[in-house]
């Protein structure tokens, strides 16, 4: 079957060389050999039949520094390849994936470790491991799918009565993601002078610098006929420091720079001047007072405002769980119904490699299930439009829009890439400012809240919990009515329920921004971008965020020990 | 820190390392001085209100460099190679007669010391080290404080009536040897490896299988409250061959060989890899012919490594950590005890193996018959310098393992408190040889023992007899050798477990081969046990309950072309 196929080349050589290429990948051929031996021969090997298999191999090279005060503490390159198996026997109506009812949708996935596999191009020993795997995947898929039948046949019907799996056209693409070899010596003294900076603080209670530069390749071939070979580099540099109140809280500034590429990442210069601008964040929040739960406007800066909107509303518009059964299904039928602000539009699109000229982490061509990328459309001019979606069918969705993704060891599911929010009027952020401050004048308020800088969240998106979600902020500054001056505060978390948090949505700035981050969930962790405008949110609840019992170091650190 | 003037001298065993004793911590050491300025400060100054103060504190740093390299069927799977310098805190509060060792608060936490595993590597990071050092030991301190306080509330919660010094005095000591880091040329032994793993492409029967290779080498310094200071050489390489083959019915047949060593000159010969994974071939080719026996009662015959197993499982585990640790019980677990006292430990001076067996621990030694002993040291984890231990003489335990923890026994440590680098010292075996002492009649040389195997069988009317030529463990299902009275013959045998074994065994070993064999046990402080193969006079054996797996549906897709 391989040899008949055409590979399209994402690259300025020529589709030619590609081809050729792909003849003699050691690991493309082990994986393509062994599938069509094992389709064949376990198509008919039980009573149940297979109807699909899928490999995934994923290669991933990467390097990683770190540096503490000044000195280098972690200096390791490793490579792994690690192959993940999709196998479904019976039919795509009903198949071994089907969630079992009661029990984590999950764990029906036919493998449930990581798969080593070999790192040398050896096809033989390639073969030899996807084979010991495929079996035991194969033993396993048939036994959750006679689980699978006795549950369907002794509980209720399914809301969503919608198939396991959806077709998807077979793909073919073959593209090598390398990256060049990294000055390491200078690596090294770049990231040692970046963390000897800490040295002079003594309210730092931890600190560090670290550097990591991944290249990923991934390897899909399915029994559809798909053949994609597809990469990724990942560069990060990225800087922490760490204190602690008096009272428990923990408070942490930092700072990632991620790129595609040696050339994105920043001067000296500017890596310098943001330590020190997070280092006088630190000493600010150290001193800063505590907010009291609060209720009202606030402002959401371009990066938080991209969490927010990952956590509020993108984990709730992955696909697969309008019909999981143990799912909150918070937006499953509102479609066409208005769920924020007209101005609003939102979409995930992971063909967008950058954005003005910054390359963003959740790019890819092809989702983990083989499935050539595509913007989703999810809400347009405040209106919910539709999901993010893997081969997982959902009422009225019956296709994968290429949001199936996971790491590896773990079953595919839809999640976000590069989770994009418009808006269609904007204003300066010093017009926004303005509007939050006479908001608050309005609404009674000496002041009101702005959301500098946020480090993630989490949200409960299950049914047997409250729909409500809790946004993490790492820097926040109250705006006063009068002309008093911003001043920092801590100890507040941003919490609400999906539906009436974004329907408070009110105003955006044209100061558009980046979040690039990795994001974790029942798939793994998969790296993922937020773009946005800072946002005007005219209600928005905060409460005491929880905090350690731990008390600073008893001793002052060592050299300021005087 | 006081300057103590104990000196020692130690021959020179080892090419590497050359030694250079003397008083004080070496100078211009980044490494020392860092902990060195950071114990005396804490030790001075470390106090949180009016709680208590440390009453001891130790440091250790082992630093280093890793390869790993693991291969399959011909082919590298994974390689990695790092720079490694951590460091672990045991810090005390309370009095050396009740401290917070000894107990874990939570189950699940474990038993652990405070680490920190990424210190800076380079030469000239004292501020980093420093500030590492600080970080881990205010954890380390907070830490003991809350689980001092547990336990005392666990113990007033019981009725114990025996409570022993969680600390005994030690005199200071301090041993400064030269630590060489070596490395393995990454590049030949990436390639060994990838060889030794390929002899598999000769064996049919053999499904799975996989080669790994774990070498460290660098230095351990320690240095504590009470004045002990050390800087060691500290290394350990291991070579692992894994393999398994299906039995007709589906059982899984598990091969294996390990090899061991410490100084890179020791590592085993490519030639030496290839033949163990011939014979681990070879071994499990054999297994298509296996059945499985319904029940055997009669004498067994360990063969080399069994043997080391043997006496792994019921002699050498049994006489170490002789002291229990304690936890409070949860909601999960009503148990009390986190990690049992080695079972012979109350049976000192009584009879536990048989009258022509004698016991001793030599961390001194550093080969046998030129295979190198891994459990070799010359001061222990806790500062103590090793000690040669008899533990058996005549069948008659007289010691057992011991760290500063005090037990109803003994009030003092004998060199052996050993730890793996995230567990406090416990009492730990080294290089523990076993030997046949005054009765020359119970020895024979290793090529008869067969022989006397059979001669019992006969005696016994049995059809045939038991032969354990390598075991993973005792208590799980293994497979051996059926030896025909008859004809002498060996035929396969599999799925079966030892039933109602106990320490009884051990006193019922009849006879040992005049050969000693190395083996390395699988512990998590290195060590070796040498030792004769045995022939058990009596053991039981039933089939065991586990079920054959499904056999692979599709042939290996190389044995299939």
């Amino acid at each position: 079957m391989l040899k008949t196929l055409f590979f399209f080349a994402y690259s300025i050589l020529g589709p030619a060389v590609f081809a050729a290429d792909i003849q003699t990948d050691a690991v493309m051929n082990a994986m393509t050999k062994e599938l069509d031996r094992s389709f064949k021969e376990f198509k008919n090997a039980e009573k149940v039949p297979l109807y699909f298999l899928g490999y995934e191999i994923i290669e991933a090279k990467t390097y990683y520094l770190g540096s503490k005060m000044g000195s280098i503490d972690s200096d390791s390159d490793y490579t792994s390849r690690k192959l993940d198996i999709d196998m479904r026997v019976n039919t795509p109506e009903m198949d071994n994936t089907h969630q079992v009812k009661g029990e984590s949708a999950w764990t029906n996935y036919s493998q449930s470790q990581n798969l080593p596999v070999a790192v040398d191009e050896n096809e033989d020993a390639l073969r030899a491991r996807i084979w010991e795997y495929t079996d035991k995947a194969y033993k396993k898929a048939q036994a959750n799918f006679t689980k699978v039948q006795m549950n369907k046949a002794v509980t209720a019907q399914e809301e969503d009565s919608s198939p396991d799996f959806a077709a998807a056209n077979p793909e073919q693409f073959y593209e090598t993601v390398t990256l060049p070899e990294m000055d390491k010596k200078a690596w090294r003294e770049r990231l040692n002078k970046f963390s000897a900076r800490f040295k002079d603080y003594s309210f730092i209670y931890d600190s560090g610098v670290s550097f990591s530069a991944k290249t990923e390749n991934r390897y899909i071939v399915n029994s559809e006929g798909t053949r994609v070979k597809t990469g990724n580099n990942y560069i990060t540099l990225a800087f922490s420091l760490m204190s602690r109140t008096t009272d428990g809280m923990e408070l942490q500034r930092g700072e990632r720079y991620n790129g595609a590429d040696y050339a994105e990442m920043p001067s000296d210069e500017k890596v310098l001047a943001d330590i020190d601008k997070a280092i006088a964040e630190l000493q600010a929040l150290k001193s800063a007072p505590i907010v009291e739960p609060y209720h009202g406007p606030a402002i959401l800066k371009g990066r938080a405002a991209g969490v927010y909107f990952h956590e509020i509303i993108g984990h709730r518009l992955e696909g697969h769980r309008q019909k999981l059964e143990e799912e909150g299904q918070t937006f499953s039928k509102k479609i066409g119904q208005k769920v924020t602000s007209d101005i609003i539009t939102l979409y995930d699109d992971p063909n967008i490699k950058d954005y003005k000229g910054r390359s963003l982490r959740g790019y890819y061509k092809y989702d983990d299930e083989g499935v050539k990328a595509k913007r989703a459309t999810l809400i347009e001019n405040g209106v919910l439009k539709g999901f993010l979606m893997n081969r997982s069918p959902i009422r009225n969705f019956p296709e994968s829009n290429g949001h199936g993704r996971r790491s590896s060891g773990r079953a595919t599911v839809s999640r976000m890439g590069n989770t994009m929010v418009e808006a269609s009027k904007t204003v300066s952020y010093a017009e926004l400012r303005q509007m939050l401050i006479d908001e608050c004048k309005k609404q009674g308020k000496p002041f009101g809240l702005v959301f500098d800088d946020i480090s993630g969240g989490f949200t409960n998106t299950s049914s047997g919990g409250p729909q409500a979600f809790k946004v993490l902020p790492l820097l926040v500054y109250r705006v006063y009515t009068d002309d008093r001056p911003d001043e920092a505060v801590r100890g507040v978390d941003i919490v609400g329920t999906p539906l009436t948090s974004l329907s408070k949505v009110t105003a955006a700035a044209d100061d558009t921004d980046i979040f690039n981050g990795t994001c974790g969930a029942e798939s793994g962790w998969v790296p993922v971008s937020c773009v946005s405008p800072s946002l005007l949110i005219m209600e928005m609840e905060v409460e005491k965020s929880q905090k350690s019992q731990e008390k600073p170091p008893v001793l002052e650190p060592p050299l300021h020990d005087k | 820190m006081k300057n103590y003037a104990v000196k020692t001298l130690i021959a020179s065993f080892a090419l590497s390392f050359a030694l250079s004793a003397r008083a004080a911590i070496p100078e211009g050491d980044a490494v020392f001085k860092a902990m060195k300025d950071e114990m005396s400060r804490s030790m001075a100054k470390l106090q949180m209100g009016d709680l208590q103060k440390p009453y001891a504190l130790s440091y250790e740093v082992l630093e280093g460099q890793s390869l790993d390299v693991s291969a399959s069927f011909g082919a590298v799977e994974s390689i990695y190679a790092s720079p490694y310098r951590r460091l672990k805190t045991d810090l005390r509060v309370g009095t050396p007669a009740f401290d917070n060792s000894n107990y874990t608060p939570d189950r699940w936490a474990g038993y652990q010391t405070e680490n920190d595993w990424s210190l800076s590597l380079g030469g000239d990071s004292y501020d980093s080290l420093r500030y590492s050092i600080w970080a881990a030991t205010d954890k380390a301190y907070k830490k003991a404080l809350e689980t001092h306080s547990k336990k005392k509330a666990y113990k007033e919660s019981k009725n114990i009536t025996e409570i022993f010094d969680d600390m005994t005095p030690q005199a200071p000591y301090e041993l400064f040897l030269d630590a060489k880091t070596e490395t393995l040329d990454a590049g030949l032994w990436r390639e060994n490896i990838r060889k030794v793993s390929a002899i598999f492409l000769k064996y049919p029967a053999v499904k799975y299988s996989k080669v790994s290779l774990s070498f460290k080498s660098g230095s351990a310094r320690f240095l504590d409250s009470n004045g002990s200071a050390f800087k060691k050489p500290d290394c350990l390489g291991t070579i692992t061959i894994e393999a398994k083959a299906y039995a007709p019915d589906g059982f899984i047949i598990s091969g294996g060989g390990d090899a061991a060593f410490c100084l890179a000159k020791d590592a085993p010969a490519l030639e030496t890899l290839i033949e163990k994974a011939e014979t681990i071939g070879r071994r499990l080719s054999e297994m298509d012919k296996s059945s499985q026996i319904k029940a055997y009662i009669g004498p067994v015959l360990f063969d080399k490594d069994a043997a080391g197993k043997f006496f792994d499982h019921f002699l050498v585990w049994n006489i170490s950590n002789p002291r229990e640790v304690w936890t409070t019980p949860n909601s999960w677990s009503s148990e009390a005890v986190y990690r049992r006292a080695g079972a012979l430990v109350e049976r000192l001076d009584m009879r536990v193996l048989s009258p022509f067996l004698a016991v001793t621990d030599n961390p001194f030694e550093r080969y046998y018959e030129g295979k190198p002993l891994i459990g070799s040291y010359e001061v222990d984890d806790e500062g103590v310098p090793a000690q040669k231990l008899t533990l058996v003489e005549k069948g008659k335990l007289l010691n057992y393992y011991m760290s500063r923890a005090a037990t109803r026994d003994f009030k003092k440590s004998n060199g052996h408190g050993r730890a793996d680098f995230n567990e406090y010292a416990a009492g730990s075996p080294s290089n523990v040889f076993i030997r046949a002492e005054g009765n020359p009649a119970k020895v024979v040389p290793e090529a008869d023992l067969k022989t006397k195997l059979l001669e019992i069988c006969r005696e016994q009317e049995l059809e045939y007899c038991l032969l354990v030529k390598g075991l993973d463990s005792l208590s799980q299902p293994f497979s051996a050798y059926r030896v025909y009275v008859k004809d002498g013959r060996e035929e396969p045998v599999h799925g079966m477990e030892f039933t109602g074994t106990s320490l009884r065994a051990l006193r019922d070993i009849a006879l040992v081969s005049k050969e000693l064999h190395v083996y390395y046990p699988d512990w998590s402080t290195p060590g070796t046990i040498i030792a004769p193969s045995i022939l058990v006079a009596e053991m039981e054996v039933k089939k065991t309950e586990s079920k054959p797996e499904k056999k692979p549906y599709l042939r290996h897709p190389y044995f299939a072309k």
